[in-house]
């Protein structure tokens, strides 16, 4: 009976921190968003508001770039472009990274190496590109990129962004082919299919769930990206990332349309990682856990 | 799990004598035996890698070693012409007390956020792990600051940061605590970022380490038991030896990747007050983006990037031989 009690009590210690954990977590979500909804007499005043009368004003800025830009004075804000740009860049960018990381991965699960260590290797140094102090190659790529007229465009950025992309695609596909005995495989080319028929018809349909949470990771990772867009990005190409920056200007800082950029630039995001959630741990910790 | 490429192999080398050609031609040659893989293309598949280099090649390691030599030269843009000079930059560099300045900001910086990162994460991973009712719901919102963009949590502390009309300062007055200037003010700002930081990346210490307490074998426990072990005893005696490569793969990952912080700083403080919120990653971009300073600037990436190198290289020997520990006391 007491220990069934201390159980109980337990238990309600438990409920505590972790519902403590999901305020702590979802607060400055949620005061984000409800900035964005105040007009700017309600953000700025010295006793935050609870309750207060939502506008659309801040949204509405957003969209309307005349208006906008009116507002600001000399900076010129466009957030629609920074979004598409976002979506052009990670999109792309993504594409990329899948086309060239997964027959790569599949190739340093399957291919032959002279040494059969030489594939962790690589796998291992493709991971490591993302250890690396980004300023160590921005400043010299500055240079190459303004030598090669990449500068401020889609191409440069989306080859950049590879450097995110490729190590991570080529890391988890690896992981997941890793996960299917050659076994399988060798019984199909033994019935006489071929290399490629063998990986749609057997190692395609295993891998696909995990490719495509690898996928929705990857456009995360690059839409996430901020010091490549700062460096090599400009006016054309900038995306959400460096733009919810520019609401800080000299003249003033436009707090409620900078709380309606990110809570739209945070909204695909959250609702991709709800989507695939249930593979979304494994990405997350590089392959170390698998659930 | 490294082992499943080879399983197939065993099988195959008694029950299939399908060529006896490439069979002998293995056999020469004293590779391991693998019948299939010899008669399809196996060979050419490596190939398919080439792609995956070429790019990190062209856009990561080319202008690594083009920032590697600039370092050894007096490259500065208010100045004109191109010297070599050797390590003088180094030599420089090490004299400089900015550099150093920024030196202890990252360590500060880096063992602070990483330090409670570390006891908060394994603490909440360790109520996750209590079987209770909704815990699949706690653990989808644990997970949602892993995938907002870092300068966007950034930015939202600081709307809540800000002195006039920030919440934080608000809900501290009811502890009687007066108004501050959280990110501008210099005893605070470091502190403020460290907080950013733990907000964004304890979930990712949180998950590896309550995967590793799900993993955790029964048997030592019921033994624990049965012999009546405490529950102190069982934690520093069971819990922490097997959960040790866990924790140091978290560590690992946290300790590299916060040394390299440039995202939260620059949406924020900018590295300001003066330098107090400067880190080493920071300092490389002030010094060749707003003096022109690049040959000197390279030199601090170049370092930054050789104390990283240096980190992770012992930390991942540290992991396999508690890994290796591991396996062997099993």
């Amino acid at each position: 009976m007491y220990m069934q009690k201390r159980e109980e009590l337990h238990k309600v210690w438990i409920y505590f921190g972790l519902v403590a954990t999901a305020i702590l977590v979802l607060f400055p979500m949620l005061w984000t968003v409800s900035l964005s909804f105040k007009v700017p007499q309600d953000i700025t005043c010295a006793v935050p508001k609870f309750i207060f009368k939502p506008t659309l004003d801040n949204y509405r800025h957003l969209f309307s770039i005349a208006k906008l830009s009116k507002s600001v004075g000399t900076t010129s804000l466009n957030f629609p472009r920074y979004f598409l740009n976002s979506l052009i860049i990670s999109g792309f960018g993504t594409l990329l990274s899948l086309l060239v990381g997964v027959p790569a991965g599949y190739a340093l699960t399957r291919g032959k190496f002279k040494k059969s260590s030489t594939r962790e290797n690589i796998a291992f140094t493709l991971l490591s590109f993302w250890f690396g102090p980004e300023m160590a190659i921005l400043l010299p790529l500055y240079k190459l990129y303004r030598t090669f007229g990449l500068m401020d465009s889609y191409i440069g950025l989306i080859l950049l962004y590879q450097l995110i992309g490729v190590p991570f695609v080529v890391w988890m596909s690896r992981s997941y082919f890793l996960d299917i005995p050659v076994s399988i495989e060798d019984a199909s080319l033994l019935d006489g299919y071929t290399r490629w028929q063998t990986f749609w018809r057997i190692d395609f349909p295993l891998v696909k769930p995990g490719i495509a949470a690898t996928a929705v990771l990857t456009f995360i990772f690059e839409w996430n990206n901020f010091v490549f867009a700062l460096v090599v990005g400009g006016r054309h190409t900038m995306p959400v990332t460096t733009g919810a920056l520019g609401f800080i200007s000299y003249e003033a800082v436009l707090w409620g349309q900078m709380a309606g950029a990110i809570v739209i630039s945070a909204l695909p995001e959250i609702i991709l990682a709800i989507i695939v959630q249930k593979y979304m741990i494994r990405g997350l910790t590089f392959g170390a856990v698998r659930g | 799990m490294l082992l499943l490429p080879f399983a197939g192999c065993s099988l195959f080398e008694d029950c299939y004598p399908l060529n006896i050609k490439s069979w002998s031609a293995t056999k020469k040659s004293g590779g391991t035996l693998n019948l299939i893989s010899e008669v399809d293309s196996s060979m050419k598949l490596k190939f398919l890698v080439i792609p995956a280099i070429v790019i990190p090649v062209a856009v990561g390691v080319i202008p690594f070693l083009i920032g590697l030599i600039f370092s050894f030269t007096d490259w500065n843009l208010t100045v004109p012409g191109v010297h070599f000079i050797g390590i003088q930059n180094y030599i420089e560099i090490l004299r400089d007390s900015s550099f150093w300045e920024a030196v202890l900001v990252t360590i500060e910086f880096t063992g602070l956020a990483v330090g409670i990162e570390m006891l908060l994460g394994s603490f909440v991973a360790f109520l996750l792990s209590r079987n209770v009712r909704g815990q699949w719901f706690f653990r989808s919102i644990i997970l949602i600051p892993l995938t907002v963009a870092p300068v966007l949590s950034a930015l939202m502390w600081k709307l809540m940061l800000a002195p006039t009309g920030g919440v934080i300062n608000y809900l501290l007055g009811f502890l009687g605590m007066p108004n501050v200037a959280w990110l501008s003010n210099p005893s605070t700002s470091l502190l403020s970022l460290v907080v950013i930081d733990v907000y964004i990346n304890t979930p990712f210490v949180a998950l590896l380490v309550f995967a590793g307490i799900q993993s955790l074998p029964l048997e030592p426990y019921e033994a624990a038991q049965v012999d009546g072990a405490s529950g102190w005893f069982v934690f520093k005696s069971l819990t922490l030896p097997m959960l040790k490569p866990i924790l140091i793969l978290a560590l690992v990952f946290r300790l590299i990747l916060s040394l390299k912080t440039f995202d939260i700083i620059y949406a924020t403080t900018r590295g300001g007050p003066a330098a107090l919120t400067t880190n080493l990653h920071l300092w490389s971009y002030i010094n060749s983006f707003q003096y022109g300073a690049i040959g000197y600037s390279m030199t601090g990436a170049a370092i930054l990037f050789i104390m990283i190198f240096a980190l992770s290289m012992w930390l991942i020997k540290v992991w396999s031989r508690s890994v290796s520990y591991m396996t062997s006391s099993q």
